[in-house]
């Protein structure tokens, strides 16, 4: 049975009631009988919604609680309100904390030390890789991954998560019947079963626009600390940033190559001092008082032809046309081992015909 | 009085025989042509009868009738008029039927008598030839295009009181089509392609593109725009063996059909290069319209067909192209009739890897969505890309690698050892339908492309690490023939297989 308090909370969400105005009823009525009053038309709801009070009390008439508890139950999803024992103090300290969230997965990982790695959906490939190395070593020394489900920085980092066997909370921006983006519903499946899927929002509700900033400050809610790998001037990732200062969580931030425009806004945090800047996931594991697992290096044998290609390749990403123009090998012979050093896992190729170590 | 004069009709690139047959009786004066004659046949009454008055000659003022048999099969062009004009002169009296014979008249008519060129000439010829047919009349300006074939009795005449002259006094002869030389034609006008020498940088994409070439494999290439590609593609045709006398043969065939011949060569000498645009209509690529005429995938037979932006044509278009890669012909069927024309060609796409362009470019950056880059991509089906051997990504060139001096191989460098490979490769299928590589099957994949141990450990790794996808096996294979063919070995060595492995980014996950 859905308790009274609870359903106010769920019919609000129903509703979509921004957060302010939801908090602004309860506390008027305290939330077991705010319904009530929706009912009976007291006069400071009636005042209070204005307009809109029709619409909620036809609906009020209408909701069947037996069959959403039935569809919960049905998908395992879960939920807990804002009144709830294991809603996260640091959630409510936010301007909007959420007043409900619903939930698919093992909850008890928002106690877990949480970090958000958030960044840029059209990663570079530097990008990518920083996720990627940062994410691994994070989820290795315990840390649970927290992310958008978006795509790019944050596919990457739940990917990597989820690779390294580790924990990894997915908040979205819309409700659990509206996945988006669509191409990430496997990569949401997997994380049903191994991590955690986390929404304020009703399960029928459709992102919108505002849905994904107003997500990010529950990425920052939950989080110890914020990552922001690779991000633009104008990336909604930033929105995290200011969410965890307001907070009071440490923001860290990788910087990128100046000339870049993916990087402007990572670079910038760091800058204005917003952000605490970090090379290696060692400085974050520092900042929590973990000592990193050693990580043993493999020794790498190369023939003449690889070593020389191995040589020009650590200065940096290189085309084909230059690392033929610096080693001065063959075209065909190149290309044979640039495939053998791809199978060996020594170098990457990357769009573009571009090769990095 | 009754004529009989044989002329040759053409369905698609086969020719057959027409008889055209003038009966003249008396009766109120008219003319008629019977037989299933397209508009231009109708029309060639005015022409006929203009040119024989004005050609100085008796016009009979009877009821003429014209049957082209036989007479169930439509009939289009107006090759018809100088048959149709000798049959009325020869039942009029005019031209002595008995000296007529078995001889085959191709000709347009003008009005003041003169005979003008007709297109499709040397399809006819051959046909005609095979049918056991020796004797011909065709219009001057064919000449050339009537001169490559052999062990015929090809005469050339200008005008219309020129060929009835000849018929009354012995003379007057009119002139016979000497037989040129295909060799020494070709040595005496060299094609003139763009050099691979003035391409600079870009060294994968060459190497890529000499493999196509040695193994007659279609290339796809994927890079942002200015990289080069189009370029690129031009040079190719350089690289490419050069045609033999048959091969040249099937291309003017196809070109005289479709009137694309250039009569002052009379035939085709080098490979053709053809760039449709993307907004032509699916019907002038692959063929088509009421008179079935050639589309430039049979127009581009023995040649390269070149898709610029291939994302950019109609998916339609792009899914025709399945049958013609597989059995390199196309057969175009319409109410009327079913007409066959050859269409046997090199493909070399380019593309964009994103719908702006700049996907993976270091200079500009990529403003698409994921979903964006995903549609664009998803317009090319699993079953064309099937047909696609080689992928290769072009990046920019810099501004250093347009000053450089350095001399890169010049094309006819590159065109060596590709005729050497071809060599290889014409000796491995003779006796059975294959030339190349390229066009192996299943059981000639399998018997050609064995792997030893070690190449076998190459390909799973390969397809274990670099996440390659199921239908890129047996391309890998056939790239792996070609290399090794290029490189003279006998069997395929881990490195060939290595680097056949490179050309196939768009199997490569990273793509998403």
């Amino acid at each position: 049975m859905i308790s009274q308090n609870d359903k106010t909370y769920i019919f609000f969400s129903a509703m979509e009631l921004t957060v302010k105005r939801c908090h602004e009823i309860v506390e008027h009525y305290k939330s077991d009988k705010t319904l009530d009053a929706i009912l009976n038309g007291d006069k400071f709801i009636v005042d209070y919604l204005g307009e809109d009070y029709d619409k909620f009390r036809q609906k009020l008439i209408n909701f069947s609680f037996e069959t959403l508890e039935k569809y919960l139950n049905n998908k395992h999803v879960g939920y807990f309100t804002i009144e709830s024992e294991i809603y996260p103090e640091q959630l409510k300290q936010l301007d909007e904390p959420p007043y409900i969230l619903y939930y698919i997965g093992d909850v008890s990982l928002i106690s877990t030390k949480c970090l958000a790695i958030v960044g840029s959906r059209t990663p570079t490939y530097y990008g990518r890789e920083v996720t990627e190395n940062f994410a691994r070593q994070l989820v290795k020394n315990g840390f649970t991954i927290v992310s958008g489900l978006s795509t790019g920085v944050d596919k990457i980092a739940h990917e990597t998560a989820l690779n390294e066997c580790g924990k990894t909370i997915a908040v979205l921006g819309n409700g659990f019947q509206n996945m988006y983006p669509k191409s990430n519903i496997n990569l949401a499946r997997e994380i049903a079963q191994k991590g955690l899927l986390l929404t304020e929002y009703y399960p029928t509700f459709q992102a919108r626009n505002y849905s994904f900033p107003m997500r990010n400050r529950i990425i920052a809610g939950l989080s110890n600390g914020v990552l922001i790998t690779e991000a633009a001037k104008k990336s909604g990732s930033l929105h995290t940033k200011n969410f965890a200062l307001d907070l009071g969580i440490d923001v860290f931030s990788v910087p990128g190559n100046i000339t870049s425009p993916k990087s402007e806004g990572s670079n910038n945090i760091i800058k204005y001092g917003h952000a605490q800047m970090v090379t290696t996931p060692n400085d974050i594991l520092e900042q929590y008082g973990i000592k990193p697992q050693k990580v043993e290096k493999q020794k790498i044998e190369l023939n003449f032809d690889e070593n020389k290609i191995y040589n020009v390749l650590k200065d940096g990403e290189k085309s084909f046309d230059e690392i033929q123009c610096q080693t001065g090998i063959l075209v065909q012979t190149l290309n044979t081992c640039l495939t053998t050093m791809q199978i060996r896992g020594i170098i990457k190729k990357l769009p573009g015909n571009y090769y990095a170590i | 009085m009754l004529a009989k004069v044989l002329s040759f009709g053409l369905n698609g690139i086969d020719g057959y025989k027409v008889t055209v047959e003038v009966d003249i009786s008396a009766g109120l004066p008219k003319f008629d042509i019977v037989g299933l004659g397209d508009t231009a046949i109708k029309e060639a009454k005015e022409r006929v009868r203009s040119a024989i008055r004005n050609s100085g000659l008796k016009y009979p003022v009877s009821s003429i009738t014209c049957n082209l048999a036989p007479a169930d099969i439509k009939k289009e062009g107006t090759f018809y008029d100088l048959s149709i004009a000798v049959a009325i002169l020869s039942a009029s009296g005019i031209i002595d039927y008995k000296r007529i014979g078995e001889t085959i008249f191709l000709g347009e008519l003008s009005l003041n008598g003169e005979v003008k060129k007709v297109t499709g000439l040397l399809p006819i010829l051959i046909a005609a030839k095979e049918k056991g047919y020796k004797h011909f009349i065709v219009p001057k300006e064919n000449y050339f295009e009537a001169s490559f074939i052999s062990d015929i009795d090809v005469k050339v005449v200008k005008s219309l009181d020129e060929l009835v002259d000849s018929y009354k006094c012995p003379d007057i002869i009119l002139e016979k089509v000497m037989t040129s030389n295909y060799e020494a034609l070709k040595q005496s006008k060299p094609t003139s392609y763009l050099d691979m020498k003035n391409v600079k940088g870009q060294f994968s994409a060459k190497r890529a593109l000499e493999i196509a070439a040695a193994g007659g494999h279609n290339i796809l290439m994927i890079g942002p725009p200015g990289s080069g590609k189009t370029m690129l593609a031009k040079c190719f045709p350089g690289i490419l063996p050069d045609m033999t006398f048959e091969e040249a043969l099937e291309v003017t065939k196809i070109h005289s059909v479709a009137g694309e011949l250039n009569l002052s060569d009379g035939i085709i000498l080098s490979r053709p290069f053809r760039t449709p645009h993307h907004t032509a209509t699916s019907i002038s690529l692959v063929g088509g319209g009421s008179q079935v005429k050639p589309g430039e995938i049979s127009l581009a037979h023995n040649g390269v067909l070149f898709l610029d932006e291939l994302p950019e044509y109609s998916r339609h278009f792009i899914e025709t192209l399945r049958q013609p890669l597989e059995d390199g012909q196309i057969t175009i069927a319409r109410a009327k009739q079913t007409v066959t024309y050859p269409a046997s060609f090199i493909l070399i796409a380019s593309m964009n890897p994103c719908p702006c362009g700049n996907f993976g470019s270091k200079k500009e950056e990529c403003r698409c969505t994921p979903a964006q880059i995903h549609r664009y991509l998803s317009k090319l089906s699993g079953p064309i890309m099937d047909r696609i051997d080689l992928h290769i990504e072009v990046d920019n060139v810099t501004y250093d690698d347009l000053h450089t001096n350095e001399e890169c191989e010049s094309s006819i460098d590159i065109k060596k050892r590709v005729d050497k490979a071809r060599k290889i490769q014409l000796e491995r299928f003779k006796g059975t339908k294959v030339y190349s590589n390229a066009k192996m099957d299943v059981t000639q994949t399998k018997k050609y492309c064995s792997l030893s141990k070690q190449c076998q450990d190459i390909l799973r790794m390969a397809f274990d690490n670099l996440h390659l996808t199921a239908r890129a096996h047996d391309r890998i294979l056939k790239v792996a023939r070609t290399i090794a063919d290029l490189d003279g070995q006998a069997e395929i060595l881990p490195q060939h297989i290595a680097e056949a492995i490179q050309y196939r980014s768009l199997d490569r996950k990273y793509w998403e």
